[in-house]
């Protein structure tokens, strides 16, 4: 047997020794790999997961929901004083009737003037 | 791209207890070898998955050697920070220093004992080499790359790779004539 030959032989039986070895692992150390490989797979799919979330999603879909979460933010915005709340809109039409009523002696003249330049 | 979820469960069923006998190689320590393996797989299922699956093998014992750098770089300052503890404190080395002294063919009188059967007898005799030159060898023989793959995963030469292996297969050769002559 040449050296070339020993060699293999010896690689060989070191291959074989070391096959043997981790097919008779401990259970429990098996039975950790095995927790080990599934976490590991869980992972990677919790991550490919979101990738395919943000990337699936159609861009148009997308964009009507910001739509929707914009106007939904404008409307629950409380008031800050600019614009009249609606339960305030009867009061200012109110008074714009209060106003109209006290000047109707004016309105009545103008139009009697209005007739005598007419007439 | 989804992962193929079967496909990458195979693999790594097929490739866990190799990594983990070469971490625990390269540690002498069984835990550390399966937090080893763990970020290996995590790692490979993160960041390549979408990678064809006939790179997964190189790729994953890449990230186990990564890994196996690492943790020898952290016990390397460890030790060191310990050693000049143990200078500061005036500890005495309590082990015995004829039972470390290595003959010149690297047979302690305790690694003679473990050659009781050729199995314990490779695994005394994988751990008198250095950490590079068992991974290279285990790699090489084992794992069966090729000079290019194993350089890749040890991140070093071709060069570096076919003497380490040379020298591992030398003495290993050396210790376990008994068992394989």
């Amino acid at each position: 047997m040449t050296d070339q030959n020993r060699e293999q032989q010896f690689i060989d039986n070191v291959k074989k020794a070391l096959d043997l070895d981790t097919e008779n692992l401990d259970p429990a150390t098996q039975s950790k790999l095995t927790h080990i490989r599934h976490r590991a797979l869980d992972a990677g799919e919790r991550k490919g997961f979101d990738i395919r979330e943000w990337f699936t999603v159609p861009v148009a879909g997308w964009a009507t929901a910001c739509l929707l979460v914009l106007g939904l933010v404008f409307y629950m915005q409380p008031s800050n004083g600019t614009l009249p709340p609606l339960e305030d809109i009867d009061l200012l039409v109110a008074e714009d009737n209060l106003e109209f009523y006290d000047g109707l002696e004016f309105y009545a003249w103008l139009a009697e003037e209005n007739n005598d330049v007419a007439g | 791209m989804r992962m193929e979820r079967p496909a990458m469960d195979d693999f790594l069923a097929s490739v866990e207890r190799p990594a983990f006998r070469m971490a625990e190689l390269a540690t002498r320590n069984t835990d550390e070898a399966l937090d080893i393996v763990q970020d290996a797989m995590i790692s490979l299922v993160k960041n390549y998955s979408s990678k064809p699956d006939t790179e997964w093998r190189p790729l994953f014992f890449q990230i186990v050697q990564n890994r196996i750098r690492d943790w020898h770089r952290k016990k390397s300052v460890r030790d060191r920070l310990n050693g000049i503890r143990n200078l500061w404190q005036g500890e005495d080395n309590e082990e015995d220093p004829i039972q470390n002294l290595a003959d010149p063919r690297g047979k302690t009188p305790g690694e003679q004992a473990a050659l009781k059967d050729s199995a314990s007898a490779l695994d005394s005799a994988l751990k008198t080499l250095s950490w590079r030159q068992q991974q290279v060898f285990l790699l090489r023989a084992w794992e069966e790359m090729s000079v290019a793959e194993t350089a890749r995963a040890m991140k070093c030469s071709e060069g570096s790779v076919k003497t380490h292996y040379s020298r591992a297969l030398q003495n290993l050769r050396d210790l376990l004539e008994d068992h394989w002559p």
